[in-house]
């Protein structure tokens, strides 16, 4: 077993073209990483360089000890999992398991062996004689994870591995594939676009756009603590709510002004604590409240609309218009009996909020990290 | 019914073509299989199995013929498809120079085979031909031959100019083929350690497979069916070294007015060529691969 460490890599297709940059992370031992983040923003580039499908043009890549940067795949020690599952269409189960101790001219006995185990482990050991065409989407995943675990290697690498599954099955292999790392502890990075994947899975998360990171933290610090209007956005369902607006001073108190409402910060912020004026606030939907029962900082009441109600069952979505401002309000409450066009009245916790620096899109402040 | 009514409507058409030149056709040369027509006549008799006995029995040029065939086919089987795999997996990759050597390639596939003839008779020409010119230029003067005139070699000289026009055309066939294997499979053999001939044993070939059956079928349909290629070069000589089925029943009918003999070697050339079509594709049928 072994960590991973990522030293000031960039990776450029041409000048024009630059698909990483100045990528440092390291990765420890045993831990679940992953990144995340939309189409085309270097998260699969990066896995790729370590896995040594791609070139590094700048920069080091290390696993455990040994610098990899110039190695073969094939020397690294690694196994990759990719989307499409990248099975053998005209080899059997067995066969696509074996493939990579075959190569490696692993005695009979021991391959015989290592690919029982790990079927074992996956439960398909009674698909070995099937061919990848006679299996289902969740069974040819679990083939290809299969004969990633059969070599042992010191990490693995997964490529988007539940996006062509079903949404059940997906949130099923989730799990599974969570219980299966912990069970090894084998290193792995996982690059996934879905944020519910990296909140649910990883260890740590790391979230890239153009080929920058933008932070890594666990799910919590990234949830709680976006560094970023981006981060604050990509991560969560349905994501937060951002309102433009300036920050005031009246009667000794720094106060949010918009168009349509006016949140009164308390103590909460210090005069002179935030130099910038024009800010955008933002805050989580199920951070909204329509009483002030519960515990909480909460604001003034803001006066809105109910424009739109969203049943999911064991929770509602409302979507709201203060004037002109829109904004969306998550409700654990079942019971509630709204109606689309009705009026009410909501509550910010403020002890949520999250404000964001309008030029920059920075975090400039949040209740919980201070500046 | 009322469906089947306006489709049977537009098909009609094609039913019609396909009755007027090639049922047609085909019934009656069956019935003039069992005549002596010359082609001319206006009369001409009934023979039974006559013509059939002949040809089947006691005409060494209809063996010679087939012989032929089966040496023309394999020859180009075999080299067509080895020569236009290998470009196919040497051009595969979609750089621009990759596209004009394919597009070099395929510029044969469009000239007429006569026209491919007269340029191949110049090149062979024993005395004048740039092939001889460039091999005596090469000091490799005991190479030099009679590549059309001498009989043991001249059926292998019009094989290569068949494989020389359709190379390329294979060759297209066979880099869709390579550009339908996904990318990952290559990457999961590099990650595996394999080694190139490893990968294009476990990984290309047998994904290849479909393409291959497609070439096979299509060369050795091709080839079996050769004759405007041949006909213009060496019209069967030198002393029926290359005269194939086509031809010679060509020659029977319209140089030796046996119309009634050449219908008996039509049909059993059709059969013949029925006959392979249905063992290959009986044999070939496994190879279809499912991602």
């Amino acid at each position: 077993m072994a960590g991973v460490k990522i030293e000031n890599v960039y990776k450029y297709y041409n000048k024009n073209t630059i698909a990483v940059s100045d990528f440092s992370l390291e990765i420890k031992d045993g831990e679940f990483l992953v990144l995340v983040g939309p189409s085309g923003c270097g998260k699969s580039t990066t896995l790729r360089m370590v896995a040594g499908l791609e070139e590094v043009t700048k920069g080091n890549i290390y696993i455990g000890e040994k610098n990899v940067t110039n190695m073969e795949p094939k020397d690294r020690d690694i196994a990759m999992v990719f989307q499409d599952y990248a099975l053998y269409p005209h080899m059997s189960v067995y066969e696509n398991m074996a493939f990579g101790l075959k190569l490696r001219k692993y005695p009979k006995d021991e391959i015989i062996q290592r690919v029982e185990n790990a079927a074992e482990i996956l439960g398909i050991t009674h698909l070995f004689e099937r061919q990848p065409r006679q299996l289902s989407g969740g069974q040819r995943q679990r083939v290809a994870l299969g004969r990633a675990i059969v070599r042992k290697p010191q990490v693995f690498l997964m490529d988007e591995p539940l996006s062509n599954l079903d949404a059940k099955l997906r949130v099923q292999m989730r799990a599974e594939l969570v219980k299966l790392q912990r069970k090894l502890a084998t290193t792995t990075i996982y690059v996934t676009h879905d944020q519910t994947e990296a909140m649910t899975m990883g260890d740590r998360i790391v979230i890239m756009k153009d080929g920058f990171m933008q932070q890594a933290g666990t799910p919590e610090e990234i949830y709680h603590n976006p560094i970023n209007l981006f981060v604050a956005d990509f991560i969560g369902s349905p994501s937060m709510n951002f309102v433009e607006g300036s920050l005031v001073t009246e009667d000794d108190q720094v106060e949010f002004e918009t168009d349509g409402f006016k949140i009164g910060f308390n103590s909460l912020i210090k005069l002179g604590q935030i130099n910038e004026k024009e800010v955008i606030l933002g805050f989580r939907p199920e951070n909204i409240s329509l009483d002030t029962k519960n515990k909480g900082s909460w604001s003034k009441p803001i006066n809105c609309q109910i424009e739109l109600i969203e049943d999911l069952g064991a929770e509602k979505i409302l979507f709201m218009k203060a004037e002109n401002q829109e904004f969306q309000v998550k409700l654990f409450d079942s019971n509630f009996e709204g109606k689309v066009g009705q009026s009410l009245q909501v509550y910010l916790d403020l002890s949520r909020i999250h404000i964001f620096s309008k030029d920059s899109g920075q975090k400039i402040w949040n209740a919980g990290g201070g500046r | 019914m009322k469906k089947y009514k306006a489709l049977s409507f537009f098909i009609l058409p094609g039913i019609i073509f396909y009755i007027l030149f090639f049922i047609f056709p085909t019934i009656s040369a069956l019935g003039l299989s069992f005549t002596d027509w010359n082609g001319l006549s206006p009369d001409y008799n009934f023979v039974g199995f006559k013509n059939y006995k002949l040809l089947l029995t006691d005409d060494p040029i209809f063996i010679k013929s087939v012989s032929n065939n089966l040496k023309y086919m394999f020859s180009v089987v075999v080299f067509q498809t080895l020569i236009s795999l290998v470009f196919a997996i040497l051009l595969a990759k979609n750089t621009k120079l990759n596209v004009f050597y394919r597009a070099v390639l395929f510029l044969p596939t469009i000239i007429s085979s006569v026209s491919v003839a007269f340029v191949w008779i110049f090149v062979y020409e024993p005395s004048i031909g740039s092939l001889n010119a460039v091999l005596s230029a090469l000091g490799l003067d005991f190479l030099i031959k009679s590549w059309l005139g001498d009989k043991n070699i001249a059926i292998y000289s019009l094989a290569f100019v068949q494989v020389w026009a359709h190379a390329g055309q294979v060759m297209i066939i066979f880099i869709a083929g390579l550009h339908a294997i996904p990318k990952s499979l290559y990457e999961v053999a590099r990650i595996e350690g394999a080694t190139k001939w490893q990968t294009f044993r476990n990984v290309t070939w047998p994904l290849l497979a479909p393409s291959a059956t497609i070439v096979i079928a299509y060369t050795t349909l091709q080839s079996f069916k050769a004759f405007d290629l041949i006909l213009a070069t060496t019209d069967g000589g030198p002393s029926y070294a290359t005269e194939i089925l086509s031809l010679f029943l060509y020659h029977e009918a319209f140089n030796n007015f046996k119309f009634g003999y050449s219908s008996a070697i039509a049909v059993v050339f059709m059969l013949i060529i029925a006959v392979i079509t249905i063992v290959q594709f009986r044999l070939l049928k496994s190879n279809k691969v499912n991602y």
